[in-house]
């Protein structure tokens, strides 16, 4: 049994809970005196924290055991002050260009709204389609025969006028049918 | 003391051996700091080739953090914090790698790193290597670990245990006091014991194939 006192409190545990389990792992040094008493001559709370330890050393060993064997190893390159101090300065021009890039990148997608853009293009769409249906309702209204009936459509005929090989149908059309003047 | 006979005969150097060192390349002395090099240089590329991936980009980003410390070493005011400024370098460096190539992938103009974990790691190499299954799906645990970690808690957990730095160099690498160090490592902690997938990885799978006959 462990009596010890924390944040003003007397506490009073049988084991080093979790938490300080952890906290001996990091700094076994900076552990509550009776605590770290308790740690030293428990044998439970001692296997705890060396497991805990086994555990983050393995860890580490894997990560460090993965590196390329045989790596190209750094030299002290020649390169007089001057040289140096250009290669790691950027020109002012420069980082105000890349900083107004950058900051334009990412209000793209706030001043431009996409669903916006999308939308408008589909509506300017519609409308052209809307402009081209009137235009045909205007001519058929001009002329009520579909075109292809027009075209074989005789002047001063009422049967049908195919028009002879070589000759261009719309050729053949009379100039009353051109002004829409047929059904007069 | 005979420092260059130690150093040749690959003798761990003292404190005050280091200290003579980095005062001397602060002078300028190439040979010091060559030196210096050659004790770190290997320290350096894990700890770069760890958060990278890429044995290419660690060589290359290896080459500029001595470079750096090259060129800034007359800044360092004590040379006994040589190392944790040499790590704070070589994190800012490995930092500015990733924000540029994030940058790069959101631009379109080079894949993300994401799923280059294991690809640069040349297996015929390393003869102890794990399975590259195994190895594949240990990097995939750390990767999922690494995103429950805070940024703080990331670093600090990563140079305690990863780059076996103690609780003062984390503080000096980093600039924080230790008390603050704890306290990210203490959560870190906290968060890799919940990882039961990792800890179940770390001692079963990994420690049966270390046990296999071969
Ligand atoms: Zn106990």
């Amino acid at each position: 049994m462990i009596l010890y006192r924390e944040n003003g409190k007397v506490k009073k545990i049988s084991h080093l809970d979790d938490n300080q389990i952890i906290e001996a792992v990091i700094d076994e040094k900076g552990l509550n005196g009776l605590l770290r008493r308790h740690l030293s001559e428990c044998p439970a709370c001692r296997a705890q924290k060396e497991m805990l330890q086994a555990r983050l050393a393995r860890f580490g060993e894997i990560s460090r055991g993965k590196i390329p064997l045989g790596y190209r190893k750094p030299k002290l390159i020649e390169i007089n002050a001057g040289e140096m101090a250009k290669a790691w300065t950027i020109h002012p021009a420069l980082a105000i260009c890349a900083a107004l890039a950058v900051l334009a990148l990412f209000l793209t997608p706030i001043v431009i709204n996409r669903d916006n853009l999308f939308t408008k293009s589909v509506v300017y769409r519609e409308m052209l389609q809307d402009e081209k249906f009137m235009a045909e309702v205007r001519s058929l209204e001009e002329n009520p025969l579909p075109s292809f009936s027009v075209d074989i459509s005789g002047p001063g005929s009422n049967g049908p006028n195919i028009a002879s090989p070589g000759h261009s149908a719309k050729n053949d059309v009379s100039p009353a049918l051109k002004h829409g003047s047929r059904n007069a | 003391m005979n420092l260059t006979e130690d150093l040749e005969l690959k003798v761990p150097p003292t404190g005050a051996q280091l200290s003579t060192l980095v005062e001397k390349a602060r002078e300028g002395d190439r040979d010091a700091f060559e030196k210096l090099m050659a004790l770190h240089q290997d320290e350096i590329f894990r700890l770069v080739f760890f958060r990278t991936r890429s044995r290419i980009d660690s060589e290359d980003l290896t080459q500029d953090i001595f470079m750096s410390a090259f060129k800034y070493l007359p800044q360092l005011k004590d040379s006994d914090r040589f190392r944790p400024w040499l790590y704070r370098i070589a994190l800012n460096r490995v930092n500015d790698f990733h924000r540029k190539n994030n940058f790069l992938a959101y631009l379109g103009i080079t894949e993300s790193r994401e799923d280059a974990d294991v690809a640069d790691i040349e297996p015929h190499l390393d003869p102890d290597a794990l399975d590259t299954v195994i190895r594949k799906e240990f990097w995939l645990h750390v990767r999922q670990l690494a995103k429950r970690f805070s940024r703080m808690e990331k670093e600090v957990f990563f140079l305690r245990f990863v780059d076996d730095l103690n609780l003062r160099e984390i503080a000096q690498t980093l600039h924080k006091s230790e008390s603050a160090v704890k306290t990210h490592l203490y959560r870190a902690i906290r968060k890799f014991k919940e990882d039961t997938t990792l800890s179940d990885f770390i001692q079963g799978e990994w420690q049966g194939e270390k046990d296999k006959p071969s």
